[in-house]
């Protein structure tokens, strides 16, 4: 799992040059992407029950938590952690399979890749609503605090 | 003319947030209190994906409005010119610039190179290499995932160069990611498809199209919000599009099924 988190820190840093990130803020995007990725696998691992869908949705949330905490503490833009951050999190395989499943002709299988994709969009989307909502201030206080 | 450069500096201050994937809000809101911060009076903004409207009175009450197109071909995420427009607006709110030394640096903002061709497929093949192996692939999975990205990403280069459109860049992307990832498995490098390919189609994935389209929505630009969904909707479609193609002849001419 450690192995898994020190990956995704680099994969983040990898889309984050696709996207241009300034080079001093690359560093921050792998680890709001690596800390992501990290909530995500506990989920997967320690909660047998928890589905996909929910371990996703905290760790978009949580995403947009360190992010927002880093946009104070370096005076930059959210979006500049946000996106490469939730990048991991994306149902990449889910369009996949989808795909696949159409060309096979399994359409019953496709369907539910196709709604599961969209569900994990769906909680990707709720997550960074609900922190974004939340009133600047607070993730303002709390960075003067430290 | 003082109050025309006023605008002027807005509307560009805003085209470059816009075309570099900005949300709309934060570029309406910039380019509100910049001119605001010039002095103008009543100043009025709208903005879709593809166009920003600005609208202001100067002192003696004429009113100025002007408009600016956003193309497609000049659209390509670039974060670090967002942020550093985003301080610039800070900076010129506070006082701290007069508007001519504000255009100037907005222009040198735009001049800016990204990182430059080679960097990026680097950082294509990085994180396809990554996404591989974070997906359940194996260390050989891994390898040729940073050899098909780094390969796909060559050809997409050359067509952004010439301008293809960007819907047509990601069919291509996504069905010689396929191709590629599927000649290296036949070399030997992995044996399951689905890590290689999702890997290399990661780069491709509507990251910034879904976050910003959210963002859009929630804040209550439907216009701009509704677009973007649609964006990320046809880029997710693309993809599987291509990858599809790709995968559908291999099947129909060598046979096999992949999982």
């Amino acid at each position: 799992m450690i192995m898994q988190t020190i990956i995704s820190f680099f994969a983040t840093i990898g889309f984050s040059i696709i996207f241009n990130v300034p080079k001093k803020e690359l560093v921050f995007c792998g680890l709001a992407g690596a800390l992501g990725w990290l909530i995500y696998m506990l989920f997967d691992v320690f909660l047998a029950h928890a589905t996909v869908v929910a371990a996703v949705f905290v760790a978009a949330i949580f995403v947009t938590v360190v992010s927002r905490f880093l946009s104070t503490i370096r005076k930059m833009p959210t979006t500049i952690y946000m996106i490469p951050g939730v990048i991991p999190l994306v149902p990449g395989a889910g369009i996949y399979f989808t795909m696949f499943y159409i060309i096979t002709g399994e359409n019953a299988q496709a369907m539910l890749q196709g709604v599961e994709s969209l569900k994990i969009a769906g909680v990707i989307a709720g997550g960074l609503l609900i922190v974004l909502s939340l009133p600047r201030r607070w993730f303002a206080l709390k960075s003067i605090q430290k | 003319m003082k109050d025309n450069n006023a605008i002027k500096l807005a509307l560009l201050a805003g085209e470059i947030m816009l075309a570099s994937g900005a949300e709309t809000t934060r570029v309406e809101d910039t380019m509100q209190r910049l001119m605001d911060a010039a002095g103008l009076i009543d100043p009025e903004t709208f903005c879709t994906i593809t166009g920003i409207f600005a609208s202001a009175k100067d002192k003696d009450g004429n009113i100025i409005t002007k408009v600016r197109r956003v193309q497609q071909k000049d659209r390509e995420n670039n974060f670090a010119k967002i942020a550093k427009v985003n301080n610039l607006s800070r900076n010129f709110v506070h006082g701290k610039m007069t508007i001519d030394e504000a255009l100037q640096t907005l222009k040198d903002i735009d001049a800016v190179p990204p990182y430059s061709n080679l960097v990026k497929v680097f950082g294509a093949a990085i994180a396809s290499m990554c996404f591989a192996y974070m997906f359940g692939g194996t260390w050989l999975h891994a390898i040729n995932g940073f050899l098909s990205a780094a390969l796909m990403q060559i050809p997409i280069l050359i067509m952004e160069k010439h301008q293809v459109i960007p819907m047509l860049r990601i069919v291509a992307g996504g069905a010689l990611g396929a191709l590629f990832a599927l000649a290296f498995i036949n070399l030997g490098l992995g044996e399951n498809i689905e890590f290689v390919v999702i890997g290399a189609i990661m780069p491709l994935v509507p990251g910034v199209a879904l976050t910003n389209a959210i963002r859009d929505v929630l804040d209550g630009n439907m216009i701009a919000g509704s677009a973007r969904i649609l964006e990320a909707l046809l880029i997710a479609v693309a993809i599987a599009a291509g990858v599809g193609t790709t995968m559908a002849t291999w099947m129909s001419i060598f046979g096999g099924v992949f999982i």
